[in-house]
């Protein structure tokens, strides 16, 4: 079977046919683009694998509620987005109940805790996956908000038009234009301040 | 780089659309130049000059579209920090001026306002200055001077610089032609604006080119040894083959297609939903609370009058449908209805009324994308 030539819905068709080969051929497509996007957001690569391949998974065992009218692309980043937002906001909570005053053993040790965070703003894992990423630019967008990334990387990385970013994000137009224009001011000056 | 078209510009309707209708006042027959209505947009006219200008656009579409443009170039302005460049400096310019004295001269010109005028003008264009100053200012942190206003422009003596978002937007071709022709204009005569994009220009290049970065060998094994392919061949088998599903499928698409997309869209669906309940609860609270009224006498005034206008509209149709037994069971079931207690009708349009504001709290909570990841997320600070 050529696939090839054939664009995303055809092979999802075939998929759903029972094709193993299909299925193989969607993730040949979308590997990389997923795995991209969920490493950038969770700064770790072996729990980006974990939320990637449950990405997959998920969707494809979901193919038949897939409406051929959307693009593929976007129904799959939405999967995979919603599973690394929902870990995010998980993690926020662990990392409050982790970090919290209550938790620290003595006063300094709290004042240790709360500088660090401040400092980077990052996990030791983050900082660590921040060097690997490697380059200035990668560093800079490990900074921005949530949101402001993966509405910056949809576009600019995977070249999402803002209404496919808006569809994916589950927000509006109008905040899709916001989080990028605020995301790229926020990137042009950590990096003006790196190179000062 | 041309990203793909802002749908959010406003269409450039330039020459589209009719002449304005001929009005009273003279001033309004022209369309006024770019300059006025940038200015228009950034907020810099005098009331008076605002007022005639929003009576033109009231009328024209043509410079209605053009001030939106440039409303939109000019968005992101008021978002931006202002930084003074010295603590007193305003305080310092204006102790030396009388306000009120400048305001009266500027309304009525008289011997005495021209007078004032001629103190009052060094003023206005040195907060005027100050203004650009500071927008410069933050406008072009790189090079940290701020390009003289009015070294490169023409016959207005002024300028304005482009803001972040206008850049973003232009680099995005996201502008409509004109506004676009106009920045580019700017540009060719603004080093500080031009280094701006410049730098913009580096940075949309530098987030192009991040990789894709490809996960650990072997991750598609790891997938499909985790994937049931029979089971989704099985299960989307199922779904495609009854018919009624498919029409379900249509009716739920054609739904979503008319669904609200924004929370006050949503507000107003669920009023208007619940409306029509809260209305019966109303007129049914008004016969139970009214002692010349019953249900049984509603009931045989609606009937009256549902037979007056099936015979009006349909004859013999609407009178031989009426006399089908399926209707004579509904309309026995609904007499049988008003033998109820008014007390318990009332509850139970109190519950239908109750049921329809949940469904559309309900429907509102799942529908619209709670507002995205974090909103306490730590920002750190740099
Ligand atoms: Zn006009
Ligand atoms: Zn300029």
């Amino acid at each position: 079977m050529e696939y090839a030539a054939l664009d995303d819905r055809e092979v999802v068709a075939l998929a759903c046919k029972g094709r193993e080969t299909a299925f193989r051929e969607l993730l040949a497509r979308y590997e990389r683009p997923v795995f991209s996007l969920v490493v950038r957001m969770v700064r770790d690569p072996s729990l980006a694998e974990d939320l990637a391949q449950e990405a997959f998974v998920k969707a494809f065992h979901a193919l038949g509620s897939y409406d051929p009218r959307y693009k593929f692309s976007s129904w799959l980043f939405k999967i995979a987005n919603n599973l690394t937002i929902d870990h995010l906001r998980k993690k926020q909570l662990d990392t409050v109940s982790i970090h919290g005053a209550p938790s620290a053993g003595s006063s300094e040790e709290e004042a240790r805790t709360s500088i660090a965070v401040v400092d980077t703003g990052e996990t030791p894992e983050e900082y660590t996956a921040n060097r690997e990423l490697g380059g200035q630019i990668e560093v800079a967008i490990g900074r921005l908000r949530p949101e402001y990334r993966t509405a910056i990387l949809l576009r600019h990385v995977e070249g999402h038009t803002y209404e496919e970013v808006a569809e994916i994000m589950e927000v509006p137009l109008g905040t899709v234009k916001t989080y990028i224009h605020r995301g790229r001011s926020e990137l042009k000056d950590f990096l003006a301040e790196v190179a000062a | 780089m041309s990203g793909p078209r802002n749908p959010e510009t406003p269409p450039n309707v330039g020459g589209g659309d009719p002449e304005p209708e001929r009005t009273s006042m003279s001033s309004l027959q022209s369309h006024p130049d770019s300059e006025r209505l940038e200015a228009r947009a950034a907020g810099e006219l005098a009331p008076q000059e605002a007022q005639a200008l929003d009576a033109h656009l009231e009328v024209c579409g043509r410079c209605r579209a053009e001030l939106e443009g440039w409303t939109l170039l000019l968005a992101e302005l008021g978002s931006l920090p202002e930084r003074a460049p010295t603590p007193d400096f305003a305080a310092r310019v204006m102790a030396q001026v009388d306000v009120e004295r400048v305001r009266q001269g500027a309304v009525r010109p008289s011997p005495l306002a021209r007078l004032v005028e001629g103190l009052g003008d060094p003023v206005f264009s040195a907060l005027r200055r100050l203004r650009r100053h500071r927008r410069a200012e933050v406008r072009h942190p790189a090079t940290g001077a701020a390009p003289a206003g009015g070294a490169n422009t023409g016959a207005s003596g002024s300028t304005r610089h482009l803001t972040p978002g206008g850049i973003q937007d232009y680099l995005e071709g996201a502008l409509a032609a004109r506004i676009r022709a106009r920045v580019d204009a700017h540009l060719a005569m603004c080093p500080g604006c031009s280094g701006e994009v410049a730098g913009w220009r580096v940075l949309f290049r530098d987030i192009e080119a991040l990789p894709r970065i490809s996960p650990a060998a072997g991750f598609a094994d790891r997938v499909m040894d985790r994937v049931r392919v029979e089971a989704v061949a099985e299960v989307t088998a199922r779904q495609q083959v009854p018919l009624a599903t498919r029409v379900g499928q249509r009716v739920a698409r054609g739904l979503d297609r008319i669904r609200p997309r924004s929370r006050r869209g949503w507000l107003v669906a669920g009023g208007l939903a619940a409306a029509p309940t809260f209305g019966v609860v109303a007129v049914v609270a008004s016969v139970v609370l009214s002692p010349l009224l019953s249900f049984p006498d509603l009931l045989i005034f609606f009937q009256w009058r549902v037979f007056a206008v099936a015979g009006a509209l349909g004859g013999r149709v609407l009178a031989t449908l009426a006399e089908t037994p399926l209707l004579h069971a509904t309309w026995e079931a609904l007499s049988g209805l008003s033998q109820a207690p008014p007390v318990a009708l009332l509850a139970a349009f109190a519950l239908a009324a109750a049921l329809v504001a949940t469904a559309s709290l309900v429907v509102y909570r799942n529908l619209i994308a709670p507002s995205l990841m974090g909103e306490t997320h730590a920002q750190p600070t740099a």
